[in-house]
């Protein structure tokens, strides 16, 4: 694992707000880090970002002790907090420039990367505005390039798209998922789980403090959901489409390993027991009946019912 | 020729610190900057332009001297209140806010030191700004050129000397309030003794001709001064696991040790003392203010520190000193002390006790700061026993495993500075408005201060025995901390799952 959380604990005269939690991601994984608001993302985040000192246990970067070993571990982390300070002295590029030198970044390629994450970010447009003027969008993307102009091998992303709008959000989620594709690990706070689940390849659940389960989102589903998975079918339209519908819905009735059928708008939503064997069963029996079907999707649990499961009742 | 100076700026460029560049930048659009710059030049002018005007044709011959210690005393002023404050706010706010540059590599050094750069571009352009008033008193005459210079140059040291200090306090995180206390109380103390050098920052008395012997060794002072304030604000912003303390004690060690050689060398050439009290003197005040810091810190050693320990037990026993922990300051203090008392008795010069001091019976005022002393390093070992017992918890889901409470180290802090400084120092104020003479003669018996003349050098028989149980703790204490860190060093305690370099095995 190139990052590893152990037995982390962090306490607060009247919170509790990191207790003992353990779990770890490797390189081109992307991890969402999932809670409720003072759930301890960002006490977790910045003990890993070397800013907090924990009471018991410890993380490790590519083996580096955080608390024992800072200035290693600060290399190979790359640390985008939830906002970035407001200067009204200092402009874009200045900004990234300096944490460049605060890296130990040296000319003449310094002032290539400061380019490189500038494009790569898209910032070039606002480089010589002062950081006090920008929008919440391009704040965040300032606090990006900070966060890459080392070229860490861990980036730690708190609500990062906290802030902004829908078109932003697609923008960061494709330079997230590039980054991972390079070998970069990952881990993303965030309250926008829709959007976690398309991107990350795992996910960490914590509430007060407490870890409620860790892993890839499949393992997460296998261990949860018991192999049941939820599963929508759409019909070719045609004339006597609607009809159709209800007759595979009554069809789906007789399938062994299917419950709970029911028409939902234009599609059939259904639960398939033992997992995906079966689904490819119940596929070619309707196929094999005559159903005209267009779209067959299995919903692996989302992370927001899995979120919904996984906090039902399990901490106080 | 041209890809040349291309390469020699990159290479400069690459060796400036990054956060002089950052302040440096922010400086020059700072609106404080340019208020401040504005209202200096203002004030500057009004006070030029008022002396013009009500000058006395008859004194012209001296006019230069009247114009120039009143502007003097403004830049002086002004650098000093405001270089401070303004490195000193900065800083603070960085370390308040956990500002992400503290996430980056830059070392703690690099990035006090890029904050005095800060300070001393700050300064310099109010110096700038000075500097056609400065002329125009030398044209009204009065005043030669190194008298103009030299004071120039004192009042920058100083002005420098403070930046240094104000980056300490910024790197406080501690209470506002108490921190402007604490720093102003301690500033004043600063300037006192920076006074009492040979010629200090006394412009007021315009030094007519330079020494060059004194000029070296009090430019040696203000030097060994900043420096030691900016080790000792790296050592705050160090992460706990570090040994925070060893290079403040390795600095203020090798400082003492130079001065008093180039003191003893002088002495050899001249026989005059001056500069042997130079030195005791800035031995005895860093031992003392290194031994208030370093009682502020663990009481334990960390991780880190226990692999940092030397395998050879020669090297063990002698890096004990410099390690960061009570135990280990106490020695150092010890060992300095010694080396000071030494150096003293081999002039027979008496000047520790007799010049630095000035006082005829020395050994119960010295008790006395020792019993203070322990009393100080006892209390801070009792609020960590106390924090230990009161406010661990044990994990919920593993009971085996206790989790102690953080380190408040500015609080501790705080509390420990204030009753080494004021309990000593309140208590003949106490005596002054106390009525009862029995209470009188017990707050008074009490304080230190009543022990630096020969008031009541019959009576000494109680703070000689203070100081001897107070020799006992210390000792009892240095040695248990002792035996622990040479036990730690000889069995491998290190994790096994980290070698030497950190890497996990």
């Amino acid at each position: 694992m190139l990052v590893e959380i152990k037995n982390l604990v962090r306490y607060f005269p009247r919170t509790k707000a990191v207790n003992n939690i353990s779990f770890g991601f490797d390189k081109g994984q992307i991890f969402g880090f999932v809670g409720p608001n003072g759930a301890g993302k960002t006490t977790t985040m910045r003990i890993l970002a070397t800013l907090d000192q924990p009471q018991y246990g410890d993380c490790f970067v590519d083996g580096y002790s955080v608390t024992q070993y800072p200035e290693k571990a600060r290399k190979l982390v790359g640390f985008m907090p939830d906002s970035l300070p407001m200067h009204n002295d200092i402009s874009v590029r200045e900004y990234i420039d300096f944490y460049a030198r605060a890296y130990n970044v040296q000319n003449p390629t310094r002032n290539k990367i400061v380019n490189e994450v500038m494009d790569f970010t898209d910032l070039h447009v606002i480089a010589d505005k002062t950081l006090n003027a920008l929008s919440k969008g391009m704040k965040q993307r300032v606090s990006l390039a900070r966060a890459l102009v080392h070229e860490p091998k861990v980036l730690i992303l708190d609500e990062p798209a906290n802030g902004l709008d829908p078109r932003a959000r697609v923008q960061m989620r494709e330079l997230f998922k590039a980054l991972a594709e390079n070998g970069m690990a990952i881990l993303i706070s965030s309250h926008i789980l829709t959007e976690l689940g398309e991107l990350c390849d795992g996910v960490v659940f914590i509430e007060k403090g407490q870890l409620l389960d860790a892993g890839t989102i499949s393992e997460i589903s296998q261990r949860r959901s018991k192999d049941s998975l939820e599963a929508e079918i759409r019909l070719l339209r045609s004339d006597d489409w609607e009809q159709r519908l209800k007759q595979l819905s009554v069809r789906l009735l007789e399938i062994p390993g299917v419950t709970n059928p029911a028409v939902a708008g234009d599609h059939i939503e259904l639960t398939i027991e033992n997992g995906e064997s079966t689904a490819a069963a119940i596929l070619r029996q309707l196929i094999n009946d005559g159903f005209p079907i267009v779209d067959f999707r299995l919903r692996n649990n989302q992370l927001e019912d899995l979120f919904m499961t996984i906090t039902n009742g399990n901490v106080q | 020729m041209i890809q040349l100076f291309k390469n020699i700026f990159a290479s400069l460029d690459n060796k400036i610190n990054p956060i002089a560049v950052k302040e440096m930048r922010q400086a020059v659009r700072s609106r404080y900057i340019t208020l401040l710059l504005q209202l200096y030049l203002l004030i500057e002018l009004l006070m030029t332009g008022f002396y013009l005007l009500t000058i006395d044709v008859n004194d012209l011959a001296s006019g230069g001297a009247e114009l120039f210690f009143p502007l003097m005393v403004l830049l002086f002023i002004a650098n000093l209140i405001c270089v401070p404050v303004y490195t000193s706010t900065r800083l603070t706010k960085e370390v308040h806010d956990n500002d992400a540059m503290f996430s980056t590599t830059l070392t703690p050094m690099q990035i006090v030191r890029g904050k005095f750069y800060c300070g001393l571009l700050i300064s310099l352009l109010l110096f700038s700004a000075a500097a056609p008033f400065i002329i125009l008193t030398y044209l009204l005459r009065g005043l030669d050129i190194s008298q103009i210079l030299s004071t120039l140059y004192w009042s920058f040291l100083t002005i420098q000397a403070f930046n240094c200090y104000g980056i300490i306090f910024g790197a406080l995180n501690i209470n506002k309030v108490l921190r402007a206390i604490i720093a102003c109380i301690m500033g004043f103390a600063i300037l006192g003794v920076l006074d009492s050098l040979p010629y200090g920052f006394s412009f007021i008395s315009a030094v007519s001709s330079m020494d060059w012997e004194t000029f070296f060794i009090s430019t040696l002072v203000f030097l060994f001064l900043s420096e030691a304030f900016i080790t000792l604000a790296a050592c705050l912003l160090s992460p706990l696991s570090f040994n925070r303390m060893t290079r403040p004690r390795i600095f203020a060690t090798v400082s003492s040790f130079s001065l008093m050689i180039i003191a003893l060398i002088y002495y050899g050439f001249t026989s005059s003392n001056v500069y042997l009290e130079v030195a005791c003197a800035f031995t005895f005040v860093t031992a003392l203010a290194f031994l208030g810091i370093g009682l502020c810190e663990r009481t334990t050693l960390s991780v880190r520190q226990i692999q940092q320990i030397p395998q050879n037990p020669i090297l063990r026993i002698l890096a004990f000193p410099f390690f960061t922990c009570v135990g280990s300051a106490v020695v150092w203090f010890i060992f300095m002390f010694g080396l000071l008392l030494a150096y003293d008795s081999f002039f027979d010069q008496g000047i520790v006790f007799e010049h630095l001091v000035d006082m005829d019976s020395p050994f119960p005022f010295l008790c006395m700061i020792l019993f203070y002393i322990t009393c100080g390093m006892l209390i801070r070992i009792g609020i960590d026993q106390w924090r230990r017992d009161n406010q661990s918890q044990r994990l919920p889901d593993n009971p085996r495993i206790i989790i102690y409470p953080s380190p408040q180290k500015g609080i501790a802090t705080v509390a420990y500075t204030l009753f080494l400084i004021a309990v000593p120092s309140l208590i003949p104020l106490l005596f002054i408005f106390s009525h009862g003479a029995e209470i009188r003669e017990l707050l008074f018996f009490f304080s230190p201060f009543n022990y630096m003349d020969d008031y009541r050098a019959n009576n000494n028989a109680i703070p000689i025995f203070f100081g001897a149980a107070s020799i006992c703790v210390l000792i009892i204490y240095s040695c248990i901390s002792f035996l622990r860190y040479y036990s730690l060093g000889s069995t491998n305690t290190a994790p096994p799952k980290l070698n030497t370099t950190g890497k996990q095995g």
